[in-house]
This record gives structure tokens, C-alpha cells and sequence, in this order.
């Protein structure tokens, strides 16, 4: 356990252990995310400032807590709380950073859209869209340098491929053949003749291959699909031959539709999973439930997940009553650390 | 004047420092080949294409790179060439760098040396001729250097590589191949200082117009007390107004655009620690509010010269 606020040692970043044999080991850190976010989303008088949230990603989050490994890094963005939950950051922690207070791992200087965790390999996190991918570039450099066959994953939204510095990156991570695994959450639909609306590309993972960043397209509603993807391209990072990209192609959650998120869906019913239903979300969109259909055909009981459910809103809903109850960042830490002592 | 140049000096503390710890890393535009103006000279030779190395011209990811590299534990160096390229590698210097000790509650550092050259006076235009070093100084997080000297070249780039946050060390393009050495040259970059003693007037100075300041005051025979303020963030005027108390003038040179935000900021910090030791008002002299042209003739018409300093010298003497 490494303290809050402390630099850990690289060797120190360690994974949560959680039960690899399992066939409901990828539905605990979707269940995490999916519900950290919904109990944010129910208790909102307690943000100030902006907030993202991550449902509808959670596939690519929880297929990294199946893939990534001791020592690896991760950058990821201002729609980052998925990446924390389902890696088993502390979420009483993550609740209160987004809430201001100084048990926050940025000790409320950063907010929703800064949350990181070190103990994770979540050194910062960057809220200017691309901020994070030259940043990860350069922690695969160094894990080049001291730390053979770790990775960095380095997250980001389709939007993200209108700034500069991604294909700058891309370049540069193919020159350099750096260990690094560039993850697109795409969560924009395709467009006519076009990746989506914001892009003249027909295919993201066409402008990586022009700068020779081979990798896979992925439907990133179903979790299980995004593992054995995002397996595959790490171990060809790990084995040495440079970087790797994701094009993991996200369902588009409704509640994303305004300037804040909103409850558009409501609380996920698991149950939903053996029902028909007339909303895209809940019949061919929603990761969660889809992992969940898997699971039911696979031959797990609906009570057996129900449980597994009950359990983890348990230990949110525990971590949302310590977080509020944590003291607010003192005004005068308002004025430290802007250079180190 | 037998000495190394700036650019030599800055040279040999940076293959001092790639020597002492192989953490350092330097990352440019032809690094491998010395860069433009000598400053990585035969690096390559000695550390390898791995910590000497080339990059892409791609300022914006090439600073975000060396961001991770610092938290990833090593020590980056960039040589950014001209300073009017920050523009281009703000983002991750202004909104990365300089924050993100901060915004981690005090737990991560961002160990980056930046070197860049700016300064007018050599008919590259304006794009290529700008003193960017306000802009720089005015976030937090930075810190500011600008050597006047071989020797503080040198400092300034031990110090910068050695220190645990962003340091931009910020050289004159006319001061490159300058092997004059100045008043107080062992001390420390991270000071102001006093580079010639005088009575009558205080002129406050950084980079190459810390020496026309020098040559103005022998000039016309006043005694000027000249100070080199190196250190522009945090901005170390305390020594500025130290001479102020003492000669009861000043005139603050900056080669930055007007009205010139850091010699406004000096002259804010005199007038609110020594005002009632002035004897005339606080001059400034900055360059002009243009952007800055290549034509000989236009260029010449726009850079300060020592007819100009020694010109205002002058005046607030007869104040």
C-alpha cells in the first residue's frame, strides 16, 4: 500500500490481485467503474467545477486491469475515473479528490478531471485533449531505458486526433520504436464516408499505420473482444517490436449528450441483460450488459452476478460516506508546491 | 579574453553534467550534429545516440516527451533553438511542466532543462528574433535564467540540469561567441548582481545589454552601477533595489518588446521598497511594441544599441 501523496518507487506500482480464474473477472472492474460513476452522478451537490464520467468506456478500463503489469505506466484523460476504478485505485480517494478534499491523491488541486493514482503507474493526468500522449511517449522512453518489456498505455478520446501533438506522437513512437500502446477511445460514431464527424479519415487506425503504428480495431462494447486486443498488442510492445495502437470503437453513452453529464439511462439494471429492450443503450450498446449476456450464456447464474453486484455498489456506496465525510483542502495548501522545497 | 565562448562553456557543462549522470538525456533538432549553434557539439561521441538524440521537428510532442522522461526519472535536456519555438511547445511546457508539481499535492517533479536562444540584432525576422522570456517568466512553476557570461552559461546549465523543476535557460543570440568575462562571474545564476560599483545611477540589465550598459557607462564617464539581473523567475530584483538605495536612480533595460513586462516589474519593485530614496523617476527602455524585421535597416532601427542605453543614461542622470 503506498501512502497517499508519495512518489512510489517504480517497483512499488503494483496490480490489484484479483481472481484470474474466474469468469467474472472482467465484470468486477466493469461493475466498479459503472457504478463509482453512477453514485457520483446521484450525488452531484457535492462537485463544484466540471466533471466527466466514464460510462460507456468501461471495456477498454477493465481490459486494461486484465493486461497491464507491474511497472507498466498509464496516461489517461479527463474522462479517466473508469481507468482508476477498474484498476483498484482507492475510490473513497477518488471520490475525494472530485469533491475537494485533501485526501484526494492531488489533494483537491486537481479535481474530476486530474484524478491519477502513482501507485497505479498514473503519474498525471492531463485534461487538454492529446496533453497526456507526448507525455507517455516520453515515460516509455524511460521505461525503455531501466525497465525492459514494461509498457506504457496511453488513453485517449477520437477528439484527440484533432490536435497535433497525436500525430506528432505517432511519428515519433514509431521512430523511436518506443514500448507504448496508443489506446483510442472512440466513442464517436462513423460519419459519412469518414471515422466519425471530426475526421477526414475513413479509419483511425489507417493514420497509425501511415506512420507504420500497426495495431487493431476493436468493438469496444463487448469487453471480453477488447482483452484478448489488447493483450495481443501488448505483448508484441513487451516483445520489442515498438509501438502499438487501439481503435476501440465505443458505443455512445446519452448521457454524454450535454455540457455536464446527466442521468440519462439510469441506474444499470443487470437484470436488463436477460431482457429485451428497445433503446440501443441497453440492447446493443452498453458494455457492462453485454458482459453480463456473455457471462449468461457461458452458463453463469443471473443471481451470481446480482451478488457480485451487490457487493461492489456495497463498497462504492462505503467509499462515497468516507469521502464525504473527509475535511476540505485547507485554503493555505493553495500556495505550496508550485516548485519542489 | 582568452577564454571559452558562452556557447562553448554552456558546452562543456552540459557534457559535465551527461558525465556525472546518466540520467541526462538531451533531445533537439540536430542535437546529433551539435545543433545550430555548437552547443551540443561532439555529445554524441562520447553518450551515444540514446541520450544525445535527434528529434522530428516536433516542439509540442518533443516537450511532452521530455516531460515523461523527467517523470519517468530521468533528466531531460531540450535544446529548443530559438525561443519563438515555445510557441509551438507551450502547451506541454506552460500546461505540464510548470503544474504538475502542484497538482500533484507536492508528489511528482518535473526535472527539465530547457536551453533556448532569442534575441534580435542577426536579420533572421520575426519569427526567428523574438524575447520570449517574459512570457515564459510570467507562469508559475518556471524558473527563468538568462546568463550575460561564459561562466554563468555554464552555472546556469549545471544549476538548470540540477535542479527538481522546469528551469528554461534563456541565452542573447548576439552573446553565442562572446568570451567577455563580467564582475562576479563565480557566483551564483540564481542572483541578481552587481557587474560594475557605481554612485550616481543604477542601470538594471540582462544579457548582451548588461554589456552595453557596461561600454555606455564608460562612454560618457558616469558612475553607473550596473546590475545583471539573471534571474528572471522568480524575478530577483532585490539587488536592483539594494543599488537603488545607494545611487537614488535607475534605469531598467529589457530587450523584450514594449512596454516590456519584466523591466515594469523591477520598476514596480523599486518604487515599492526604495520609492522614497528616488531621486527621479524610473526609466525604461525596452524594445519597441513591434515585431521585429529582417532588413538591415529596419532591424538596426529596432534593436537597442549603446547610443541608445547611454542616450537614457543620460537623461535620468540629468532627471
Amino acid at each position: 500500500m503506498i501512502e497517499r501523496g508519495t512518489r512510489p518507487d517504480q517497483d512499488e506500482v503494483v496490480c490489484r490481485s484479483m481472481t484470474t480464474t474466474q469468469p467474472t473477472e472482467l465484470l468486477e472492474p466493469l461493475l466498479l467503474a459503472r457504478r463509482f460513476d453512477e453514485i457520483l452522478l446521484a450525488n452531484t451537490d457535492a462537485i463544484r467545477g466540471h466533471f466527466h464520467v466514464s460510462i460507456g468506456l468501461e471495456a477498454t478500463a477493465a481490459a486494461l486491469s486484465r493486461v497491464r503489469r507491474s511497472g507498466d505506466l498509464i496516461t489517461t484523460t479527463y474522462r479517466n475515473h473508469a481507468h482508476l476504478a477498474a484498476l483498484g485505485s482507492d475510490l473513497s480517494v477518488m471520490y475525494a479528490e472530485i469533491f475537494g478534499r485533501d485526501l484526494g491523491h492531488q489533494r483537491g488541486r486537481g479535481g474530476s478531471i486530474h484524478l491519477s493514482d502513482p501507485g497505479l503507474g498514473m503519474l498525471h493526468t492531463s485534461a487538454m485533449v492529446s496533453g497526456g500522449v507526448p507525455i507517455a511517449l516520453g515515460q516509455a522512453y524511460s521505461l525503455s531505458r531501466t525497465r525492459p518489456g514494461a509498457v506504457c498505455f496511453c488513453f485517449f478520446g477520437d477528439g484527440a486526433f484533432g490536435e497535433g501533438a497525436v500525430h506528432e506522437s505517432l511519428n515519433l513512437a514509431s521512430l523511436w520504436r518506443l514500448p507504448l500502446v496508443f489506446v483510442c477511445e472512440n466513442n464517436a460514431p462513423p460519419g459519412d464516408g469518414r471515422a466519425n464527424d471530426q475526421q477526414s479519415a475513413v479509419s483511425l487506425l489507417a493514420i497509425a499505420e501511415a506512420h507504420r503504428v500497426h495495431g487493431r480495431a476493436v468493438d469496444a462494447r463487448h469487453p471480453a473482444a477488447v482483452v484478448d486486443a489488447l493483450e495481443a498488442l501488448a505483448e508484441e510492445v513487451r516483445d520489442g517490436d515498438g509501438p502499438r495502437f487501439l481503435d476501440a470503437q465505443a458505443g455512445r453513452w446519452p448521457g454524454n449528450a450535454t455540457f455536464f453529464p446527466h442521468d440519462a439511462t439510469g441506474r444499470t439494471d443487470v437484470r436488463h441483460a436477460q431482457r429485451d429492450a428497445d433503446d440501443p443503450w441497453r440492447s446493443t450498446d452498453d458494455p457492462v450488459l453485454n458482459e453480463c449476456r456473455r457471462l449468461l450464456a457461458a452458463g453463469v447464474g443471473l443471481d451470481h452476478i446480482r451478488a457480485i453486484d451487490r457487493r461492489i455498489t456495497a463498497e462504492v456506496e462505503g467509499a462515497l460516506g468516507r469521502a464525504r465525510l473527509a475535511p476540505v483542502a485547507p485554503p493555505e495548501a493553495a500556495f505550496t508546491d508550485v516548485v519542489a522545497p | 579574453m582568452t577564454g571559452p565562448t558562452l556557447v562553448q562553456a554552456a558546452r562543456d557543462a552540459l557534457g559535465q553534467a551527461m558525465a556525472a549522470d546518466s540520467a541526462v538525456i538531451v533531445l533537439g533538432e540536430d542535437v546529433t550534429a551539435g545543433g545550430p549553434f555548437g552547443l551540443t557539439k561532439g555529445l554524441v561521441d562520447e553518450y551515444g545516440r540514446q541520450r544525445v538524440r535527434n528529434t522530428p521537428i516536433s516542439e509540442g510532442a518533443v516537450m511532452g516527451v521530455a516531460v515523461g522522461l523527467a517523470l519517468g526519472g530521468a533528466q531531460p535536456f531540450v535544446d529548443l533553438m530559438f525561443c519563438d519555438f515555445v510557441t509551438a511547445a507551450s502547451d506541454q511546457l506552460f500546461n505540464h511542466a510548470a503544474k504538475i508539481h502542484f497538482m500533484s499535492g507536492g508528489c511528482y517533479s518535473v526535472p527539465l532543462a530547457v536551453w533556448t536562444v532569442g534575441g534580435a540584432g542577426t536579420r533572421w525576422g520575426a519569427q526567428h528574433s523574438q524575447r520570449l522570456d517574459a512570457w515564459i517568466a510570467s507562469v508559475p512553476g518556471i524558473k527563468v535564467l538568462a546568463p550575460a557570461s561564459p561562466a554563468l552559461a555554464a552555472a546556469s546549465v549545471l544549476e538548470a540540469i540540477g535542479d527538481p523543476d522546469p528551469v528554461v535557460v534563456f541565452v542573447d543570440r548576439a552573446l553565442l561567441h562572446s568570451r567577455r568575462d563580467l564582475l562576479g562571474d563565480t557566483g551564483s545564476p540564481w542572483r541578481s548582481r552587481v557587474v560594475r560599483g557605481g554612485t550616481e545611477l543604477t542601470v538594471a540589465a540582462t544579457g548582451r545589454l548588461v554589456h552595453l550598459a557596461l561600454d555606455a557607462a564608460d562612454s560618457i564617464g558616469a558612475s553607473a552601477e550596473v546590475v545583471d539581473v539573471q534571474r528572471l523567475a522568480p524575478l530577483d530584483p532585490e539587488p536592483v533595489v539594494d543599488s537603488v538605495t545607494r545611487t537614488s536612480r535607475l534605469l531598467v533595460l529589457h530587450d523584450e518588446a514594449g512596454p516590456g513586462a519584466l523591466a515594469a516589474m523591477i520598476a514596480a519593485a523599486v518604487q515599492e521598497a526604495a520609492f522614497w530614496y528616488l531621486d527621479a523617476p524610473i526609466a525604461r527602455l525596452t524594445s519597441p511594441a513591434t515585431p521585429v524585421p529582417a532588413a538591415a535597416t529596419l532591424e538596426d532601427a529596432y534593436v537597442l544599441d549603446a547610443d541608445a542605453v547611454a542616450s537614457a543614461m543620460k537623461q535620468v542622470l540629468q532627471a
